[in-house]
């Protein structure tokens, strides 16, 4: 298996599939996608572990696995603390010299409903003790699995069934949580946003995770067909139209040092994403401003950051 | 049907509004002051999976709230899944059966293998006319109505008003081409066939409490022998010729339905390409294109 994701080409990705086809996800999950990419990247000698969620629905219907490797799963508001203890069972096992020293990748891979609302506190618990473990948020921008229920992940306007549109309201009304900024105050070494849009760079960017010691977060946007109310064809464009309009920057922060990975001299407008999905169809213009204007403001607060560190070389 | 509580069964795949089909029609029974309940049942699939929703209508308070093992009418929303077991699966003696299928009533008889009331109507043909997309649900209310005459199509009208207000018009469209062009079996076409012994299913005998198995260790993996390759409804067809070998097809295909051919080339495994179109959608060459599913 080659190291060298960023050459950019197909044939160098590890070919093992250990997310298997034949599982139940909607044509087109985006979710899907980025399982199976994180699974290439990190490769075998890996636990998974997911709370409950689209992830668990789809994996494992019951008498059947779609996974190659080991996994578990545990409730809604745990899988950050089964990672630490699986962590810490490694080292137990170690120090009795039951076991050898192989590096052991694990990853705990949960939806924007178990990270950023139920899971939040055992994930920021995990964060503080310092487990060596990767957690990998894979936000679909609300409960798509019981029939898209707004978390609080979901962005200003959309439209779900506990946010319904309609004469008096005009879809969620608060602002997405920035669960990015929560894992990166924790002050851990190593945070991420990624999108299944850019496949080499969500590998890479587990990989570089997996080699870094102590606790790691990666932000994936994954697109979800049937909740965005898209065409199942267009999630790829979706993902980068996100990353473009700067909806949802790829950034890294390594160390506390922000570094931007795609930076445009000037963004798209926000309706270049808004428009194919319906549940932003009911936005008016001066909705659509109120996103242009605090997706800009947050693009500039990301780019002072990213400047700023560069400018006094904080390591 | 004086006494009698009427029990139908709808058939479809997940996306094709089956669910919506069944509460329509429990809405319009109720307006017309019967008793009616309707419910999902589905599993962990999603769109594109098959489906079942459960109506029941009666004239009396209806107590019963369990799914339907013995309908007395079954409703099929999607071609393709004709041929499933569960469609016929402990069907009535006499019931009716009203399928969406573009082949003859005789055909679909020996595929079912049971001796049933039969309608047929081509409902994908009538959609994608009308609504532009397979969406089935208000076609196949209104051969419903023509066959049973248990609700009128003048409540199911003012129900799906209410329940698209944007739309209402060409659902209507479809449901009254539904009504006039269902095609049913009368005593005089009638085709009588040896029943084939697997046709008509048997509900499963469960297990009591004390005979359950204490869990189960799953292989890894083990999805593999779920074929998702049904729930598609467009086929990618890949030009080989045109075909680059730059592998963009086989990254971003969610179910690794793409694989790579000794020549280099890429092609889909038609086992389990749910036919989300991303292939075709990314290809630099476009030398995938998304047709309709032919058998």
């Amino acid at each position: 298996m080659s190291e060298q994701f960023s050459v950019y080409v197909p044939k160098l990705i590890n070919k093992q599939e250990d997310f298997v086809h034949g599982h139940r996800a909607c044509q087109g999950c985006g979710l899907a996608l980025a399982v199976r990419l994180i699974l290439k990247a990190a490769g075998k000698n890996t636990i998974v572990v997911s709370p409950t969620g689209c992830l668990e629905i789809i994996s494992t219907p019951y008498p059947q696995s779609a996974w190659n490797l080991p996994w578990v799963h545990v409730a809604f508001e745990n899988a950050a603390a089964v990672a630490g203890g699986i962590e810490g069972a490694f080292k137990a096992l170690r120090a009795k010299n039951k076991k050898d020293n192989k590096k052991i990748n694990i990853i705990a891979i949960g939806g924007d409903g178990g990270t950023s609302d139920i899971g939040l506190q055992a994930l920021s618990g995990a964060f503080e003790r310092g487990h060596d473990f990767l957690y990998v948020c894979l936000d679909n921008e609300a409960y798509m699995n019981t029939g898209i229920q707004r978390s609080s992940s979901t962005p200003f306007g959309a439209s779900t069934t506990t946010s319904p549109s309609g004469a008096v309201s005009m879809g969620q009304i608060t602002w997405k949580k920035n669960m990015a900024a929560i894992a990166a105050a924790h002050n851990i070494p190593y945070v991420a946003t990624a999108c299944p849009s850019y496949p080499f760079d969500l590998m890479e960017k587990v990989q570089t995770a997996l080699k870094t010691q102590g606790p790691k977060y990666i932000h994936c946007l994954v697109q979800c067909p049937t909740g965005w109310g898209c065409a199942t064809d267009l999630i790829i464009r979706l993902g980068s139209l996100a990353v473009e309009t700067g909806i949802f920057p790829l950034y890294e922060v390594i160390n506390g040092k922000y570094k931007l990975n795609m930076d445009f001299p000037k963004l798209r407008p926000v309706t270049d994403y808004l428009k194919f999905q319906s549940r932003f169809r009911h936005l008016k213009p001066a909705d659509i401003a109120i996103i242009q204007k605090r997706v800009e403001q947050e693009w500039q607060a990301l780019k002072q950051k990213v400047e700023c560190f560069k400018k006094t070389g904080v390591k | 049907m004086k006494e009698k509580i009427i029990e139908i069964r709808w058939h479809g795949r997940g996306g094709q509004g089956v669910v919506t089909c069944a509460e329509l029609l429990a809405k319009a029974a109720i307006a017309e002051g019967k008793y009616a309940q309707s419910a999902p049942s589905f599993g962990p699939e999603r769109r594109g999976a098959p489906v079942a929703a459960f109506l029941r209508i009666s004239n009396k308070p209806i107590y019963l709230r369990s799914q339907i093992t013995h309908p007395d009418i079954v409703v099929v929303l999607d071609p393709t899944i004709l041929t499933l077991p569960d469609v016929t699966a402990g069907i009535k003696k006499n019931a009716i059966f009203i399928a969406n299928t573009n082949k003859l009533l005789e055909d679909v008889k020996y595929i079912l293998g049971v001796n049933v009331n039969l309608g047929v109507i081509d409902a994908t043909k009538i959609a994608l006319e009308i609504i532009r997309r397979p969406i089935t649900n208000t076609t196949m209310i209104g051969s419903f109505i023509r066959a049973t005459n248990i609700v009128k199509i003048e409540s199911v009208k003012q129900e799906i008003m209410t329940r698209f207000p944007t739309n209402y018009e060409t659902n209507i469209k479809a449901m009254i081409r539904g009504y006039d062009e269902l095609e049913m079996e009368t005593d005089a076409n009638r085709t009588v066939i040896k029943e084939k012994k697997d046709g008509k299913k048997a509900m499963p005998k469960l297990p009591k409490w004390r005979e359950l198995t204490i869990g189960l260790t799953t292989k890894a993996g083990s999805a593999q022998a779920y074929k998702t390759g049904s729930w598609r409804s467009l086929v990618p067809v890949t030009d080989a010729t045109k075909c680059i070998k730059c592998g963009i097809c086989w990254v971003y295909c969610p179910d690794s339905a793409r694989y790579q051919t000794p020549d280099g080339t890429y092609e889909t495994n038609f086992d389990y390409c749910k036919g989300c179109g991303i292939c075709a959608r990314e290809c630099p060459t476009h030398c995938i294109t998304m047709q309709e599913e032919k058998e």
